[in-house]
């Protein structure tokens, strides 16, 4: 692949990987300080929560530019809820 | 020729990839994660990586209906994607072309706040399309390892 850069498409995917990890085990503690929001977590903290999801990436380019895609954003239920899907 | 592509085991247990999609009719180019899911046919984005994503529900082509959680819902396609993965050891990557569906469950409109949770709380797929049919998965200590 002319002109890719492997290794920084590596450690990318890695970080992104790395963040849905940490975010998981935070969830319970999330879910009462951010019942019903996104939230988005990089190198293990929240960086930014909003009800609204384009929001929350309007703010997150505002403070970190525009290459945040690495950056885990899941929406924290308020209620846990067991999505049950095969694997 | 076959590649390994390595994931995360998160917390509740389900198994995550990284990818990279790139859309060109749609200026789209960005890091995704999906949950394997080997019952679904085709890999779908959710509604709310959709948002993410910024996709405009409007200037995609509409197919069949998709049935889920919370019943029936719009669902549309996207011809021209290709989904990026690294290798294991990160030497090369696979680029797949895929159909890609994107559902969108118009979710202001659900009255059940759970079905509401659900919906936005819900991964996008990485489904068989991309699997083929002759894919092997091993887990070992928290990471999984998808052959394809």
């Amino acid at each position: 692949m002319a002109g890719y850069n492997m290794s920084l498409f590596n450690q990318r995917l890695n970080a992104l990987l790395q963040n849905k990890l940490w975010l998981s085990g935070q969830m319970d503690r999330l879910r009462k300080e951010y019942p019903d929001q996104y939230v988005a977590a990089d190198q293990g903290k929240i960086v930014g929560h909003n009800k609204d999801v384009a929001e929350l990436m309007k703010s997150l380019r505002e403070q970190f530019g525009k290459h945040i895609d690495h950056m885990a954003i899941d929406f924290v239920s308020a209620k846990k809820i067991v999505l049950i899907l095969p694997s | 020729m076959s590649m390994k592509i390595q994931g995360i085991i998160d917390i509740e247990g389900s198994i995550i990839f990284a990818s990279h999609l790139l859309i060109e009719s749609l200026n789209i180019s960005s890091l995704i994660p999906f949950q394997l899911d080997t019952g679904a046919s085709s890999t779908i984005i959710l509604d709310s990586d959709a948002r993410r994503l910024g996709l405009d529900y409007s200037t995609l082509t509409p197919t069949t209906l998709a049935f889920g959680i919370g019943g029936s819902c719009k669902a549309y396609v996207i011809e021209d994607a290709i989904l990026r993965f690294s290798s294991i050891y990160g030497e090369w990557s696979l680029e797949r072309p895929t159909r890609i569906m994107v559902l969108d469950h118009k979710v202001e409109e659900i009255e059940d706040i759970d079905t509401r949770r659900a919906i936005l709380a819900c991964p996008s797929l990485l489904g068989r399309d991309i699997l083929g049919r002759n894919y092997t998965i091993a887990r070992e200590e928290g990471i999984a390892i998808l052959e394809i």
